[in-house]
């Protein structure tokens, strides 16, 4: 059991021959910066920048979560930390040594793929005790622990099969159960839910949940489903571009999120954002107008704004589908879809020519149900408004 | 109840196209089975028969004569054991070697991988030609010795190619997996990717066999002492002396053989065919799959 400190940690994938030839060939053609901005990763004259400034302090039997979407360098982290990835620059430390030159064997981690990677010839002991038999334990202790690993995932009755007689709930308990036998220092999981399907993850993230309070160590998760993130995670990492964009508990990310990207990532589905929003200063108090209505912000959010010396002008406003309420005297609009969830209805309206989606809890409705095409009137808690620059696209709360 | 139209089991009807494809591929069938079929009968032909019956599908009268004869004019344990040789133990070494060096081009991180890929394919359209190869042979003092049956194609590169790619549709997590878990790189290749490519492992030892057990060129330019020499260039003598070439060194080897009918000759292509005839169901199934190698996705 160990923490885990990256220290400034960059990774550039240095351009190979063929990349080379290629950029000089699109550098011809003037088609350079067009491909360049298709993709989210930085190009510079070293390489392909997969990961940049990423400093974070891991502490001891904490679980944390990176989360971001594809091509964001999640995995890329993930693997530098498992020793499987070069660190261009930067330290990586675990339980306190400098590891940016151990090898994976000897980092003390165990990891979980996406893809499971179980040895398919092998039967599902085999594969458990594999990493033991590497380490030179003696059988009967091998035994011991597998057997042991294998009752707390419930796959004792599969021992003796191969991994292609297993469903791939069976096949994730058994890549788990490989990982925990060695009792590693740090756990370290790449979007290991990712090929099961809805009703699956959501068992195994139960059982992640669980495991994690028996096993109690030091967790690294990745994900790209901020669901998973949000429920599994002490901390989250939130990641775009090779960068950081936030770190914070489940809570802090979602109510104080710390840009647009944040705020628009987490939660679903996803934030509203008004974009020609109005930021006003009458006297010492600021008020923020949204759709032609006015809403005077609460002191908490005042003093921030102040402490922040924010000017008033445009600011892009920010409101999450669960903070919108109906009411008949709010801003008009009408309903395009009404989408039926059971214990909330999704009503995706349109006001003035932009998309707005609330989320209403049945309950509140009764008998008078909200159907397409309806035209109604929405509301919103001016303490549940987040405000940003429309420049730095950065919270101003 | 009135039966409904649809419901009538409907006939099928055969295509022109089907009845013409049958017929020529009945007939490249029977075009690839009558050499065999022809052999095999001829072989057990008396050698009267064998002069009246030129153009035949059955044995009239079977006889074990031509095997008697070739068994007891032709040393053929050691000719056999010279094929043997190059055939099971040159297939394992050069199962290893192409293995390996596959195994290493199929990964992304070698350095030069490209490089090296290039200087193979340039290798074989211009291969070194058989007196350099022959010169180097000789230098290496493998001539008259039974290891230039095989060290001149240690590594056939396009079956190379071939296990290279296969290699590449072995996940990359398989192999990282095996790192975390503590493995180095040769156990890594030996205990994950062999085992992983057991049906390109078969389909390329199949093909190795194959091709030392019917090389004949290797056997007669390499190899001076016919005694020495492997089966295929036993059978390309008894041949010869069949035909008339009688008066070539190779007669008093097999000179017995000069008296008997081409019945002889027909006895010791099967008992050259046999072996690979004996391992050949084994290895099929490995052998199908192997062929398809990266045309499905699986």
């Amino acid at each position: 059991m160990a923490g885990v400190t990256l220290k400034d940690i960059k990774k550039v994938y240095p351009f190979t021959s063929e990349d080379k030839k290629a950029k000089k060939r699109k550098k011809k053609k003037g088609e350079i910066e067009a491909s360049e901005k298709k993709v989210n990763l930085q190009i510079t004259e070293e390489g392909v920048v997969a990961v940049q400034q990423f400093s974070l302090d891991i502490a001891d039997k904490e679980f944390i979560v990176l989360v971001g979407p594809s091509g964001c360098g999640k995995s890329t982290t993930l693997r530098m930390i498992a020793g499987l990835e070069e660190i261009t620059s930067g330290e990586l430390y675990i339980d306190g040594k400098l590891v940016n030159d151990v090898a994976p064997k000897d980092r003390d981690i165990a990891m979980v793929f996406q893809s499971y990677a179980l040895y398919p010839h092998m039967t599902v002991y085999n594969n458990m005790a594999f990493s033991l038999k590497m380490k030179h334990v003696p059988k009967a202790e091998i035994d011991k622990k597998v057997r042991e690993a294998a009752e707390i995932l419930d796959i004792t009755e599969y021992l003796h099969r191969k991994p292609k007689a297993l469903s791939g709930g069976q096949r994730q308990r058994v890549a788990i159960g490989r990982a925990i036998v060695r009792n590693p220092k740090v756990f370290l999981m790449d979007e290991p839910l990712s090929n099961l399907d809805a009703k699956l993850r959501n068992q195994m993230r139960a059982e992640i949940i669980k495991l994690r309070e028996k096993i109690n160590t030091t967790f690294i998760y990745v994900t790209h489903d901020q669901t998973e993130a949000m429920t599994l995670g002490d901390r989250i990492v939130i990641m775009r571009d090779g960068f950081i964009q936030q770190i914070g508990t489940p809570q802090e990310v979602f109510n104080h999120p710390a840009n647009l990207f944040v705020a628009g990532f987490i939660g679903t589905p996803q934030m509203n954002f008004f974009r020609d929003a109005e930021l006003k200063k009458n006297g010492d108090t600021y008020s923020v107008e949204i759709l032609g209505k006015e809403f005077v912000l609460p002191e908490d959010k005042q003093e921030k704004l102040r402490a922040n010396g924010v000017e008033p002008g445009k600011v892009i406003a920010g409101v999450r589908p669960v903070h919108l309420s109906i009411a008949d005297d709010g801003i008009a609009a009408k309903v395009d879809v009404s989408e039926m969830m059971g214990s909330e209805l999704h009503l995706h309206m349109d006001v003035n020519g932009s998309d707005v989606v609330a989320v209403v809890p049945t309950a509140d409705l009764g008998d008078s149900m909200i159907s397409s095409h309806q035209d109604i009137g929405f509301t919103m808690k001016p303490n549940l408004i987040h405000l940003f620059d429309p420049e730095t696209e950065k919270s101003l709360l | 109840m009135r039966k409904l139209k649809s419901d009538a089991p409907r006939r099928r009807r055969i295509s022109l196209f089907t009845v013409i494809n049958t017929i020529l591929l009945c007939l490249v069938a029977f075009m690839m089975f009558y050499p065999f079929w022809y052999v095999l009968t001829g072989s057990f032909m008396s050698t009267d028969e064998s002069v009246t019956n030129v153009f035949h599908f059955v044995v009239r009268r079977p006889t074990l004569d031509a095997y008697k004869t070739f068994f007891s004019s032709v040393d053929v344990g050691r000719h056999f054991l010279a094929s043997f040789y190059a055939s099971v133990f040159g297939m394992i070494i050069s199962l290893i070697c192409t293995s390996m060096a596959a195994y290493a081009l199929s990964r992304r991180g070698l350095p030069g991988r490209t490089l090296v890929m290039k200087i193979v394919l340039g290798a074989m359209l211009f291969s070194g030609g058989l007196i350099p190869i022959y010169m180097v042979i000789r230098n290496l003092g493998m001539i008259n010795t039974w290891e230039s049956l095989w060290v001149p194609g240690l590594i056939n590169l396009y079956y190379m190619i071939i296990m290279r790619t296969y290699f590449h549709g072995i996940p990359e997590e398989l192999l990282d997996a095996a790192r975390i878990d503590g493995a180095g790189e040769w156990r890594i290749f030996f205990k994950i990717v062999l085992p992983n490519a057991l049906p390109i492992l078969a389909t390329i030892a199949l093909f190795y066999m194959v091709d030392r057990w019917n090389d004949l060129m290797s056997g007669i330019i390499y190899i001076n002492d016919v005694n020495d020499q492997p089966l295929q260039a036993m059978l390309y003598r008894i041949i010869q002396n069949q035909t008339g070439l009688a008066g070539s060194p190779v007669s008093s080897t097999v000179g017995t053989m000069r008296v008997t009918s081409e019945t002889a000759g027909y006895a010791a292509t099967i008992i050259t065919m046999l072996p690979i005839l004996c391992v050949y169901p084994f290895l099929q199934k490995y052998f199908v799959h192997g062929m398809m190698v990266g045309s499905l996705k699986d």
